[in-house]
């Protein structure tokens, strides 16, 4: 649904976006994650032909964005700062909108304002920021987008504005099949509405899968032995680290969990079981072969 | 309604399964009942619903809810729980840690199945009572 390749693109001489590939499947929502300055809003805008990339292409629903009109009219766009004009009525930015987007859909948004309480007679700028973002993301559904990308829509929200924000793209999506790319600084936050991720960090992506994936693929074993560690557990490949607290060892496993199990097994254990890890903590791992240490990228 | 444990390394659909399985157990959702839309169990607990989807697909492939067309899921009439290769190593693991936790807090062996019958009757009282 959405596919970017090898996008490269820079700002005032600084390469900002480094051969980046991302692929967004139909129905699917997106998490776009990094810290602050790693280029997410960047690639955001090159998403939605703010930005032209100085190579690469973005592609959405099979055709390049760039221009495109007729992609452009059903693409939901959620910027990280609202600029809407702060002098108008909400009921004045309507009409543009209504003007800008041939499917508007009037009834929807009747709805939704309903449901958010939104008074059309009151001016932008006596809006609160979260009553601004709700503003924002409704203007956006009514649209009746097919893709949706929001730039940091929960970031400065109290958490019961987030869920109602939350709550409008998780409904979007079982109603519409709606394919959405969200992005955030916060794991946490996009962690339970999200079915992949993508990790950017200084303008590269380093990681991009199904969050069900990562979650099965590194997992963590506790163990101890009578004796001292064996020797050939030690050296076993599909073993990414072990931490050792007296004789307790944690064992980080990746994708052969049922073999290191069977190995440990043969040594007799006095402790054997497997234990939970958080999704940051899997990245610590993964990132960690790569060289990045997690304060790096400080999720 | 569920307990979800985002940061927990167990998949979010397998924690709605396994809540899924614990509300039957303990009564919550009785057989014949209509369970809330992919929709509306999304929006309840904010949760992507392909996850909640993926979990009623699993649901109903081990057969512990149907769905009807057009009208919706129901948790099945004739579930009949079986014993699981899979499943029984995981059940096992839980009660090895209950069983750890007790032993340290001085319970002997007989207290312990004794506890364990205290708390089997206590949860079919629950299904009965409902």
């Amino acid at each position: 649904m959405i596919k970017v390749e090898g996008l490269d693109k820079y700002l005032g001489g600084d390469k900002i976006l480094d051969d980046i590939n991302i692929h967004v499947k139909k129905g699917s929502i997106y998490g776009l994650i990094g810290p602050n300055g790693a280029g997410k809003t960047t690639l955001i805008k090159n998403l939605v032909d703010i930005y032209e990339p100085d190579k690469g292409e973005v592609i959405i629903r099979g055709e390049n964005i760039k221009d495109n009109t007729k992609i452009k009219s059903r693409l939901g766009y959620v910027s990280d700062f609202q600029y809407l004009y702060p002098s108008f009525k909400v009921r004045e930015i309507v009409k543009f909108y209504k003007e800008a987007y041939p499917f508007w859909n009037e009834d929807r948004y009747n709805q939704l304002t309903k449901l958010l309480k939104l008074d059309g007679n009151k001016k932008i700028k006596y809006l609160s920021k979260g009553m601004k973002t709700q503003l924002a993301v409704l203007l956006t559904l009514s649209i009746m987008p097919n893709v949706l990308i929001l730039d940091e829509p929960t970031s400065g929200l109290d958490p019961v504005v987030k869920r109602k924000v939350l709550n409008l793209i998780v409904d979007e999506v079982s109603v519409s099949e709606t394919t959405v790319l969200i992005s955030s600084h916060n794991l946490g936050e996009l962690e339970q509405i999200c079915d992949h991720i993508g990790i950017i960090h200084e303008g590269k992506i380093l990681l991009e899968d199904s969050i069900e994936n990562l979650k099965s693929n590194v997992r963590k074993i506790q163990v101890a032995f009578k004796g001292e560690l064996p020797d050939d557990i030690k050296k076993n490949e599909h073993i990414l680290k072990i931490e050792s607290i007296g004789r307790i060892h944690q064992i980080v496993v990746k994708d052969n969990l049922e073999i290191v199990m069977e190995e440990i097994k043969k040594h007799n254990p006095i402790l054997l079981e497997t234990i939970d890890m958080s999704l940051e903590e899997i990245f610590v791992y993964k990132m960690g072969g790569e060289g990045y240490g997690f304060a790096d990228i400080a999720l | 309604m569920i307990d979800i444990d985002v940061t927990s390394s167990t998949p979010i659909y397998a924690q709605i399964i396994r809540g899924m399985k614990e509300g039957i157990l303990k009564g919550i959702f009785e057989p014949g009942e209509k369970l809330p839309s992919v929709r509306d169990m999304a929006k309840m607990m904010t949760l992507n619903p392909n996850t909640v989807q993926k979990a009623y697909k699993e649901l109903e492939r081990e057969k512990v809810v149907v769905t009807v067309r057009g009208r919706g899921t129901f948790i099945s009439e004739e579930y009949k729980p079986r014993k699981d290769e899979h499943k029984l190593s995981e059940v096992k693991e839980t009660f090895k840690k209950g069983i750890i936790e007790a032993f340290y807090m001085g319970f002997s062996k007989e207290e312990l199945i004794d506890l364990v019958k205290n708390l089997l009757e206590e949860m079919e009282g629950l299904g009965r009572n409902d």
